[in-house]
This record gives C-alpha cells, sequence and structure tokens, in this order.
C-alpha cells in the first residue's frame, strides 16, 4: 500500500525531531482553535494545547497508521487532556462570577460583536452537540475521523449531528432575523 | 417531508456527499461554508513550544538508552536488595514460586442451583471459588465446582464484558465448554477444576472501561430442551490488581508513630505484568482513600515523585516530605495512611489506571495541632501608597498567605473604587495565580490597563484588594474560603481617568502622495478635559490645527474631526467639528464636546477606546484629499 505523504512524515517524525516539528507546524492551530473553542479561554487554552503536544510526542512511537489519520490521534488526545483540565478547573468555578464582576462590558460586547448569531447559537447547545458540531463542521474532520476522536462509532455520531443540528435550528428559530435566509432556502428546496 | 423513521446511516451518507436536501443538511452546509476562522496561537508561545518539543523528540532515544541502563542497574540492586531483605525479614514479599501457585481471589456466591423440572437433591451445583494464578504473562483463572449429577450436564464457562453505565447485553466471550461426567454422577462434593488461561492485555484492555463478568453457565439436556443454569447471580469483576501488585515493606517513621513535619522514607515491593511500563506514586492519604489522583482531595506535598518501573518485580524506596501536621490534620483528620497509585500510558495517549489502593492497614496519628486561621497580606507594593498611577503604568505586589483550611487555593488581587457611596463599588480585576496551600507568598506584576471600570473621577482614590480563596478538602465541588483585605492602606490618589495624554506642539503632516504638494494639515494642540461624574464623561477639547490649502481646482476645503473606535480605526459616524476653510495657509481653533451619552448610540457606547480622526476635503468631494488618525497614545476613553 502507497503511503500517504502525512503518513511518511508520522513515521519519520518517530526518529527525526525536525519531522515532529513540521507535524507540530501543521496542526498546532487547529488544535489550538479547537480547544478554544470549547473552553473560551485564552491561557487555559494554551496550557492544554502545550500538554496535548507534549503527550503526543511521548506517545507517537505507540502510534499506527491503521486507517486513522494523525488528525484524529491528535484531536483525541487533545480531547482527553481537555476533559482532565476542565474537571480540574471545575473547582475554580467560584472565582468565575468575581472575575465577572469586574471583566468591562467592552470585551463583552466586542466578543458579540465578532460573533455571528450562529455561533452564539452553537454556544449555548449542550456540550455533547456543540462538540460534535465543532468537530464535524469547523474542524473539518470527517465523519469517520470524529468517530475516532469521541471513540464512538460512525453511526452513532451521524446520530449526534442529527440531534446537534436538531436542537441549533431550534436555537435559530428563536432569532427570526437570523433564520430568515435559511427559511427562504429551504422553502426553496421543499418546492 | 417524509415522515419515515429517521435512518442514521441514510442520513450521514447524504450528509457526507453534501446533500442539502433537508433543514439539517441545509444548516450543516451553511456551518462548514461559514466556518470562524482559525485562531492562532501568539507567535512567541507557538516559537516556544515548538523548540521545547522538538529538543525533548531529540532527547528521546538518548533518554531511552539511558532508561534502560539505568533499569538494569536498578534490577541488578533490587535484586540484591529483595535477597537481603528476604533473608532478614519475616515478612517476606511474593516471590515468583509463590505466584506460580494459585491464590483464593474470591468466591462466587452461589447456592445450590436445582434444575429446571428436577427434585431438590436429584441435582445441584454450586461453583465453589475462582481462583487465580500468574504465570508469567498470563492470568489464569481457576474454577472449583462442585456438582451433584443425575445425568450429563455440560458446563459453559463464559467471561464476558459489560459497561458499568451500560444497560446493554454483556458480550460474552466462552472460554470452554465442559462435559461433566459421561454417566451419571451422585456424590456430593465431586469437584472439577477446570483452569482458563486469558491473556493479560485483553484483561487489562478492559480493565479500565469495563467490567467483566465472569459467569458459569450449566445446560443439561432435558426433554423440552437444553436447560440454562447461570451459577454466578452477582457480576464478578476482575481486576488488574491481581496481575499487577503492590505491597507495603517497611517506613520510617514507623507506623503508629505520630506525625509531625518530617521526612518520609517508605520501601515498597511491586509486581507489574499487565504493561510494558508505569510509574509508581506514593502519598499520604486518609485512610480509606479511593480517588483518583488530582481529584482536589490529595495533600500536595505529601505526594512522591512518579516513579517508572518497567514490567516485571521489584522494590521501590520512596523519600518525601510530608505536609505541616496542621495542614494534614485538615486534610485527613486524625491519621494518615500511604495510598499508592501504578498508572500506565495507553495506545490512545490516555493513562490507566492500574493500582489505586491505600495501605490502610499501616496508620501514623496526626497531631491535631490548632489551625491557625488562614491569612492573607500584602508583603510589598510597588509603586508606594499614595502613588499616581495611569494605564500603562507596571504594579508588582508581593502577598503572604497562610492557608490551612483548603487542599487547593488561588490569590486574586483587584483594584475597587474607594469612594463609592453606593452598594458594589466598580471592581478592576488586575487577576490571580494558584496557589500551594501552607505557608507561602505570591508575586503578582500586572500593567495596569483598563481603569475607566472604577467609573472613577479625576483625583479620587482606589483601593487595592487581595482575596484568598481554596478548596476544602471535605467538598469536592465548589466550597471556597474566603479572605478579603478590607482596609489595605495603599490607595490610588489623583488617578486620571478618560483624559488622553495629549502631547501639545506635535505635527503631524500627511504622507499621502495623491495630495497636492503644498496641501498639509498640521495639529498643532489638543487640549482636553474630562468635566464631571462618575461613569462615561463627556471630554471637551480643545485643538489648534494649522492648514494649508494648495490645490488649484478648489477653492475651499473642509476640516473635519471625527470619533474613531481604537485601535482599528473604524469610523464611528460621528463628525464633531466640521469647518469650511479658504484655499492658502491659516490656523483653525476649535472646542467641542465628545459625550458618548449623547452622541453615540447605546450599542457604540460601551465603555471603550477611542481616537480623533482629522479629515481634509474639498467641498463636495469627501474623498478627495486626506485623512490624518493619531498615534496610539493619543487614544482616550471617556
Amino acid at each position: 500500500m502507497v503511503k500517504t505523504e502525512e503518513e511518511r512524515l508520522v513515521e519519520q517524525a518517530k526518529e527525526d525531531p525536525e519531522a515532529f516539528g513540521r507535524l507540530y507546524d501543521r496542526y498546532i492551530d487547529q488544535i489550538h482553535t479547537y480547544i478554544f473553542r470549547q473552553i473560551n479561554d485564552d491561557a487555559l487554552a494554551q496550557d492544554i494545547t502545550a500538554a496535548a503536544f507534549e503527550k503526543a510526542l511521548r506517545n507517537l512511537h505507540r502510534y499506527h497508521w491503521q486507517g486513522v489519520s494523525f488528525a484524529a490521534w491528535l484531536y483525541r488526545i487533545a480531547r482527553n487532556e481537555m476533559i482532565q483540565r476542565l474537571r480540574r478547573e471545575r473547582f475554580l468555578a467560584p472565582l468565575r462570577g468575581w472575575m465577572l464582576s469586574s471583566l468591562n462590558v467592552e470585551k463583552t460586547t466586542e466578543i458579540r460583536e465578532q460573533q455571528n448569531h450562529v455561533q452564539q447559537a452553537i454556544k449555548k447547545l449542550p456540550s455533547r452537540d456543540r462538540e460534535v458540531i465543532i468537530l464535524r463542521f469547523y474542524e473539518e474532520l470527517s465523519s469517520a475521523e470524529v468517530a475516532e476522536v469521541l471513540g464512538c462509532s460512525t453511526a452513532n455520531v451521524y446520530v449526534r449531528l442529527h440531534r446537534a443540528l436538531t436542537r441549533l435550528r431550534q436555537e435559530l428559530a428563536t432569532d427570526s432575523t437570523t433564520v430568515t435566509n435559511l427559511t427562504e432556502r429551504e422553502n426553496y428546496v421543499s418546492e | 417531508m417524509s415522515l419515515n423513521k429517521f435512518d442514521p446511516q441514510e442520513w450521514g451518507h447524504r450528509l457526507d456527499a453534501g446533500e442539502q436536501n433537508d433543514p439539517t443538511l441545509l444548516l450543516a452546509a451553511q456551518l462548514e461554508k461559514d466556518k470562524p476562522g482559525r485562531r492562532p496561537l501568539p507567535l512567541r508561545v507557538k516559537t516556544d513550544l515548538r523548540h521545547r518539543l522538538v529538543t525533548q523528540a531529540a532527547a528521546v532515544p538518548t533518554r531511552r538508552l539511558d532508561y534502560w541502563v539505568a533499569s538494569l542497574a536498578l534490577t541488578a540492586l533490587l535484586i540484591i536488595l529483595a535477597a537481603l531483605i528476604w533473608s532478614l525479614r519475616s515478612e517476606n514479599p511474593p516471590t515468583a514460586a509463590a505466584t506460580q501457585d494459585t491464590e483464593l481471589i474470591a468466591a462466587v456466591p452461589t447456592g445450590p442451583a436445582i434444575p429446571h423440572e428436577a427434585e431438590p437433591g436429584e441435582e445441584s451445583w454450586k461453583l465453589d471459588q475462582i481462583r487465580q494464578s500468574v504465570d508469567g504473562n498470563k492470568l489464569m483463572i481457576q474454577t472449583t465446582l462442585a456438582y451433584t449429577l443425575t445425568a450429563p450436564a455440560t458446563a459453559t464457562f463464559s467471561l464476558g464484558t459489560a459497561s458499568s453505565s451500560s444497560i446493554a447485553e454483556p458480550p460474552e466471550e466462552i472460554l470452554g465448554t465442559f462435559v461433566l461426567g459421561p454417566e451419571p454422577v451422585s456424590a456430593i462434593g465431586n469437584e472439577l477444576d477446570v483452569q482458563f488461561t486469558v491473556d493479560p492485555w485483553d484483561v487489562w484492555q478492559q480493565f479500565n472501561s469495563y467490567d467483566l463478568i465472569l459467569a458459569v453457565r450449566l445446560e443439561r439436556e432435558t426433554a423440552d430442551g437444553p436447560v440454562v443454569i447461570n451459577l454466578s447471580d452477582q457480576p464478578f469483576t476482575l481486576r488488574a490488581e491481581w496481575l499487577d501488585q503492590i505491597w507495603f515493606i517497611r517506613a520510617t517513621p514507623e507506623p503508629g508513630t505520630p506525625l509531625d513535619n518530617t521526612k518520609f522514607v517508605v520501601v515498597l515491593g511491586y509486581r507489574l505484568l499487565s504493561a510494558p511500563m508505569a510509574d509508581v506514586q506514593l502519598l499520604i492519604a486518609a485512610p480509606g482513600w479511593e480517588n483518583s489522583m488530582g481529584s482536589g482531595r490529595l495533600p500536595t506535598k505529601g505526594v512522591s515523585d512518579p516513579r517508572p518501573v518497567s514490567r516485571g518485580e521489584g522494590v521501590l524506596t520512596f523519600i518525601f516530605t510530608t505536609e505541616d501536621a496542621a495542614y494534614l490534620h485538615t486534610l485527613l483528620g486524625d491519621e494518615a495512611t500511604l495510598a499508592v497509585t501504578m498508572l500506565s500510558p495507553g495506545e490512545d495517549g490516555t493513562v490507566r489506571a492500574l493500582i489505586q489502593q491505600t495501605f490502610s492497614q499501616y496508620r501514623w496519628p496526626i497531631v491535631g495541632a490548632d489551625q491557625p486561621p488562614d491569612r492573607l497580606w500584602f508583603i510589598s507594593v510597588s509603586p508606594e501608597s499614595g502613588a499616581t498611577i495611569r494605564e500603562g503604568d507596571t504594579i508588582i505586589v508581593t502577598v503572604g498567605y497562610e492557608l490551612y483550611a483548603a487542599v487547593e487555593g488561588s490569590v486574586h488581587l483587584a483594584l475597587r473604587n474607594a469612594e463609592w457611596n453606593g452598594v458594589s463599588p466598580p471592581i478592576n480585576s488586575l487577576g490571580g495565580q494558584s496557589i500551594t496551600p501552607g505557608t507561602g507568598q505570591v508575586e503578582f506584576q500586572f500593567v495596569v490597563d483598563d481603569l475607566s471600570t472604577l467609573q472613577a473621577r479625576v483625583g479620587q482614590f482606589a483601593r487595592l484588594e487581595a482575596q484568598l480563596y481554596g478548596m476544602d478538602a471535605q467538598n469536592q465541588t465548589q466550597q471556597r474560603v474566603e479572605v478579603t483585605l478590607d482596609e489595605m492602606p495603599w490607595r490610588l490618589g489623583d488617578v486620571m481617568l478618560g483624559i488622553p495624554r495629549l502631547i501639545p506642539q506635535v505635527t503631524i503632516v500627511p504622507e499621502d502622495g495623491a495630495v497636492s504638494a503644498g496641501t498639509r494639515l498640521d495639529v498643532l494642540d489638543i487640549q482636553a478635559s474630562a468635566d464631571s461624574a462618575a461613569g462615561m464623561m463627556p471630554i471637551t477639547f480643545t485643538v489648534r490645527l494649522a492648514y494649508q490649502l494648495a490645490t488649484r481646482d478648489a477653492e475651499e476645503g473642509t476640516i473635519m474631526i471625527w470619533v474613531a473606535a481604537a485601535p482599528d480605526g473604524a469610523i464611528l459616524p460621528l463628525v464633531l467639528v466640521a469647518e469650511t476653510v479658504r484655499a492658502g495657509a491659516g490656523i483653525l481653533e476649535a472646542t467641542f464636546t465628545f459625550n458618548p451619552q449623547r452622541d453615540l448610540d447605546e450599542m457604540l457606547r460601551q465603555p471603550r477606546r477611542y481616537q480623533l480622526m482629522f479629515s481634509f476635503n474639498k467641498v463636495d468631494d469627501p474623498a478627495s484629499l486626506f485623512w490624518i488618525t493619531l498615534p496610539p497614545d493619543w487614544e482616550f476613553r471617556p
């Protein structure tokens, strides 16, 4: 079987640090973005990203190309790391109120302005729904890769995606201006 | 729209094919199309991390070699130590010979089972024991079955898996099928020993996520067909500890000695068979501790460094210092014991706990020193109390603390408006840091970046506050201990809020090549003053401009002063000044007031940075000449 360029790079990275550096260059922003989208905290996202890549480096020799992309493997490590860190961070939740009381409105407003309504609606979804939407549509992973990251079957990914999209539509429906275009297009499609 | 039952596979294939012929698929397409951009790591962070990782990667082969050399040396040492210990101690560790013997691991709680349609006493089976032994890398499960038979029967031993959180039928793997007696057997107490060999990797692999159920299923043919009797009513869980073991050898101070601030030396024996490598970590814990590492209920100092071990047996000596006795008492109560974890990295990078156990039979009383109250105090503050601070100033604060009533903690600093008349004085968070419980100090260094949230006027004072948070040992969730410094005598005086630090007599010359030679607009001077009131203050500007309009095709030009949003320079729809000037040179002086409450709608009125912008254009031709944007340090916030 012919190896893909990435497959060769991964094999090379097991021996050659610079090759790992190239994998790092390829995925660092992708993984960081994924984590940030889930937790919306810059400092924590940076920490988790660093920890995920360190873990990936330590376990790279265990990775074998068996139909699962390297990206999916990385996302899975990042996800595990994120879950572990968030469990620990739950302790800090009481501080949030104190911190938030002092955040100026500017930041909130800027964030709000930067995000469109769809992204705001995604943030309101349960984390399970949000996660599968982010992985599939924003991180551009295939359904099979999402299944690998989440540790479930592809069929289960489809079920979760369908449920998440249905909930997202309901969320968006509360903002009639946002869904106007959608509704028009849906009408067009259904005709 | 069809109301057919939802078929995830069919829908998924349409999704993957990019179809958009139902509302969810349409939304999916829109999400893919409108996905937000990536959020790159800051360049410095990215570069540093890359360097660190690549350096680590380069060190791996050497480290591995060092590791194996060290392991070999250690193994040799351990063999010698083990021989010494064997000869000196009566409490001997398990040996290779011992481990090859079977050990009782559980008695399966099955009573006599009476087959369908059988008379009591006619037939019964009972599974007495399940024993295990370790032979090399194999786990052997040995069962003893007592039975009374009046007819031949088949016994099927099944090993199944089931998720502890799932109600799904557990998949079963049949380990063996045995025919009990070629002839009817009637003697009570017949025993059948059956041994199975299970690949420990399978057992271990399942252990992390699943429970294993070992059941014995007996089948007997009757006139109505096969009758099945399951002898194991209770789920039977195999644990990895049966393969991997850690045992206590000795400790200094000896168990029973009251604990004080002291150094701990603990010698443990270990056996690792289910994984090639693992880390062993020892910690002080409350008797009965069962939580995993990182649960927040563990001491932070009374934990040894992880010790790597490889497959096999050996002895580990841990040397570490316990927490203060007062803190330990808060954490653990009246007694401490030792807990140990053996963690091994899995294939996917996750860490699996092979062993988590306490040695509750070995205990140390903790002398319950009076627990001092949690405290927090300022050690140093720079600039000194009473100094003037402005946005952009660097403040360095060192805070001392004593935290005993918590297992994790953090210190946070904030500025608060000290002259606020109402409730909830406005506050400006300066940041926080995690701290290690006990006695210590933590230094903060930060740049004051946004004083407008204090809603203070020029000359008012602000107070520095520190808060200490902690999580109580008895409450894993959100219990907190809070200490607030109410009267820190450091005050922020002569605060200049909202006033741009404008530098007079600065001349800006536009550098736009499209402008006719000689046309220029120089900002000679800007003076600004805040008028009054807390909150978003109106600012009155006095601006002096020198202009020279040198175009030949226009007799008049318009100079306008705008408000723009900083730092991106997006122009807000607000012209503060519009003056028409005639061609030639001249001076324009204008005084005007910018009042966000009056001039901007709500969305644009949120506290933010602004800047002045100047435009110079020919009359009736807004795009004709040029714009001037002031430098960043001329930004202001009302």
